[in-house]
């Protein structure tokens, strides 16, 4: 009898272990992975290894970054927060052929289950957060020490985003002459919010996907298509290739 | 027989049991019988006391490794460590050898020589502010963590040429060690003193070397003033909007760490393609032709004590250094965008400015701080 006790014990036990697991679960959620991809005129974009052609003379990149924020998905129940804030670092994704093709993935492990018919987010850094600097996080935060190249003391600002490469002016081979530029784009009014409708289902434990294309040739051209006149680098964060660039986030960011 | 089915479920579950508490309850078994009796230390007290680093701004607060808190017995251990030749082969060289305080935590050599009198191809790191260094360390980042990387000079032939094992069994069968790693640890027996926790009390050590306190510290804390030329070479490296050139500096070497700990080519070396750097730095590790001749933006915080200066200590001075920068890098296909083959074009009157703004990055409340001096002496 003794045994029975004990054993009917034990095994309420783990029945209401295993039970209490779920009960803490009361929302469906969903998972949702959210890649980003560089483009050049449609291609996969290959940093360093492999040269585009600009305006008739060969270009090659070397980093792009940037920050996205305050992201969420949005339905007519109102709006799910994705995240606060992300660092996108397409430099580390880009070396290759087969990692451009998977690129930068952010993943979102418990979204609630439901039709959404938007994404919205920014890129850059929202003003309240771009008012802190590198100081005031955990090293490894994304506004963090670790991040510190991302922010520019002369704009108390964030570097939204980055785009550095090499251009070669006389098509005679990369060299001292040519130009090697750094598009650092800063400050408030260069924050670029974007929204993209699209209808995303997501269903109770299912994994979905979806794809960020960004084609670094159309953040380079204006809006008629004619391409930019690339410089050096030039240091005024909030200069006008810099704001064209910002605002392109729009045309050149599309759900694949 | 309802009873006996559940009865025998239920000495199954126990027979479980009772084999998973006998495999914690063994008693280690000694694999070598022949090597010495380990001693009980269970009747040292362990009482630790954990160690909060305090929070100085602009720094900001560094992560600590969860497997490895800060606790006031693991530093003391670890600065003992630290400071002993008994991690050496001979027993003639220490960690503090290749990382002196004075030198700002390096030996103020081009290159550092080992044990052995071998010279090795790198310039020795300050360990200063190290604790937040998370994106690899060395020149080149081949290891990531501060623990892996105390694991390295001990047994590397060009540093202190020993081996572990050895280093273990002179810990265990020490005075003193055995009582300081149960306080550090709470092991029970001078078994328990491993390479593993020896590292851990290193970088422990090391995690509390954090530099704070230099003249730049205090102004951006409003407790100080720069003077005139400190002001103006401030502007520089931090390429302020204004008539002044822009040094670039901040890019790679911006506030608070004075490193943005990435990875670069700063156009020190001449090399007619990407195969031809003599120490391929990150390239070696990534195996990608763009690494080659790409390193790691060392912290410029205690500079003006580290000198020579770069990976193979090529500058003796930062007026040589400021020179390099100003008139000459050179061009490879990896060189960054930030550094300028055509020139910065500061005038002698800009180099001496930014020269003194380095300076207002010594800290020297830091490098004679008596709790990372040799405790030996
Ligand atoms: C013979 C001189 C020598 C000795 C002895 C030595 N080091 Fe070093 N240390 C160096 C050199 C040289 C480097 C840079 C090596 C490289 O990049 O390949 C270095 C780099 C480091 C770094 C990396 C710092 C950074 O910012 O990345 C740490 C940490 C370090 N040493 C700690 C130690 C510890 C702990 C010991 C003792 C266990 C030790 N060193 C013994 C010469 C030495
Ligand atoms: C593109 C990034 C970049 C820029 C811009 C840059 N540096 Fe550096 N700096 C580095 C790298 C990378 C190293 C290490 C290179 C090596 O050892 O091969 C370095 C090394 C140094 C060192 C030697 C540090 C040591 O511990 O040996 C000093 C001093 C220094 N830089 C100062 C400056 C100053 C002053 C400026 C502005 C005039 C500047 N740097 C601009 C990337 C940069």
């Amino acid at each position: 009898m003794k045994n029975i006790i004990i054993f009917l014990t034990f095994s309420s036990l783990l029945l209401a272990a295993s039970c209490g697991k779920e009960n803490t679960n009361p929302i469906d959620t969903a998972k949702l992975n959210l890649s980003f991809r560089a483009t050049y005129g449609g291609e996969a974009l290959i940093l360093e290894q492999k040269n585009y052609t600009y305006k008739g003379n060969p270009i090659r990149f070397t980093r792009i970054n940037f920050y996205v924020s305050d992201m969420a998905a949005v339905n007519n129940d109102g709006e799910t927060e994705l995240a606060e804030i992300q660092f996108i670092n397409l430099t580390e994704t880009h070396k290759t052929q087969v990692d451009a093709e998977q690129g930068t993935v952010m993943t979102f492990s418990k979204v609630p289950v439901g039709t959404y018919n938007q994404l919205k987010f920014g890129v850059g850094v929202p003003a309240d957060l771009n008012k802190t600097n590198p100081s005031d996080y955990s090293t490894s935060h994304p506004l963090g020490a670790d991040n510190s190249g991302e922010y520019w003391e002369a704009w108390d600002s964030y570097i939204f985003a980055k785009i550095e490469g090499q251009f070669d002016t006389d098509g005679n081979g990369f060299d001292g002459n040519d130009i090697s530029f750094a598009y650092h784009a800063g400050r408030d009014n260069l924050y670029s919010p974007i929204k993209l409708d699209n209808s995303i289902n997501l269903t109770a434990g299912n994994t979905t996907e979806l794809v960020f294309e960004l084609d670094i040739k159309t953040l380079f051209s204006f809006p008629q298509g004619d391409l930019i006149d690339l410089e050096s680098h030039n240091p005024n964060g909030h200069g006008a290739e810099n704001f064209l660039i910002m605002d392109n986030f729009k045309r050149a960011l599309q759900l694949k | 027989m309802f009873l006996s089915v559940k009865n025998t479920y239920l000495y199954l579950f126990l027979l479980c049991l009772f084999f998973s508490c006998k495999k914690n309850n063994t008693p280690p078994v000694n694999p070598n019988p022949t090597t010495t009796e380990f001693k009980d230390l269970s009747t040292i007290s362990y009482n630790p006391i954990p160690v909060e680093l305090p929070v100085i701004s602009p720094l900001p607060p560094m992560d600590i490794p969860s497997d490895n808190p800060l606790t006031e017995d693991g530093i003391a251990l670890g600065r003992f460590l630290f400071y002993d030749p008994i991690l050496s082969g001979n027993e003639k060289m220490a960690c503090a050898d290749c990382h002196l305080p004075k030198g700002g935590f390096t030996d103020n050599l081009a290159v550092s020589t080992g044990v052995d009198g071998i010279t090795g191809l790198r310039s020795s790191m300050s360990l200063i502010n190290s604790g937040y260094f998370t994106k690899g360390l060395f020149w080149d980042g081949r290891i990531q963590t501060l623990e892996e990387q105390a694991l390295l000079p001990v047994e590397d032939v060009i540093e202190l040429h020993n081996e572990w094992e050895n280093v273990e069994e002179k810990l265990r069968a020490h005075n003193d060690y055995p009582a300081r790693f149960r306080k550090a640890f709470g092991i029970n027996t001078t078994e328990g003193i491993t390479k593993e926790l020896a590292v851990k009390a290193i970088a422990q050590f090391e995690r509390s070397l954090v530099s704070a306190n230099s003249k730049y510290d205090q102004v951006i804390r409003g407790e100080a003033f720069f003077e005139d030329d400190e002001l103006t070479g401030f502007e520089l490296f931090f390429d302020e909007p204004n008539e002044l050139p822009d040094a670039e500096c901040g890019h790679c070497h911006n506030a608070p760490l004075f490193t943005v700990n990435q990875y670069f080519n700063n156009g020190i070396d001449s090399v007619a393609s990407l195969e031809d750097f003599k120490d391929k730095g990150l390239g070696a590790i990534t195996n990608n032709l763009f690494d080659n001749g790409k390193f790691r933006a060392p912290s410029l915080r205690n500079i003006a004590l580290t000198a020579p200066y770069m990976h193979d200590g090529r500058f003796e001075t930062l007026e040589e250094v400021i020179d390099h920068y100003n008139e000459g890098a050179h061009f490879a296909d990896n060189i960054d965008p930030l550094i300028m083959t055509k020139g910065l074009g500061l005038s002698a009157q800009h180099k001496k400015d930014l020269i003194a703004f380095l300076h207002t990055l010594t800290d020297t409340s830091f490098v004679n701080n008596p709790a990372y001096q040799n405790p030996f002496e």
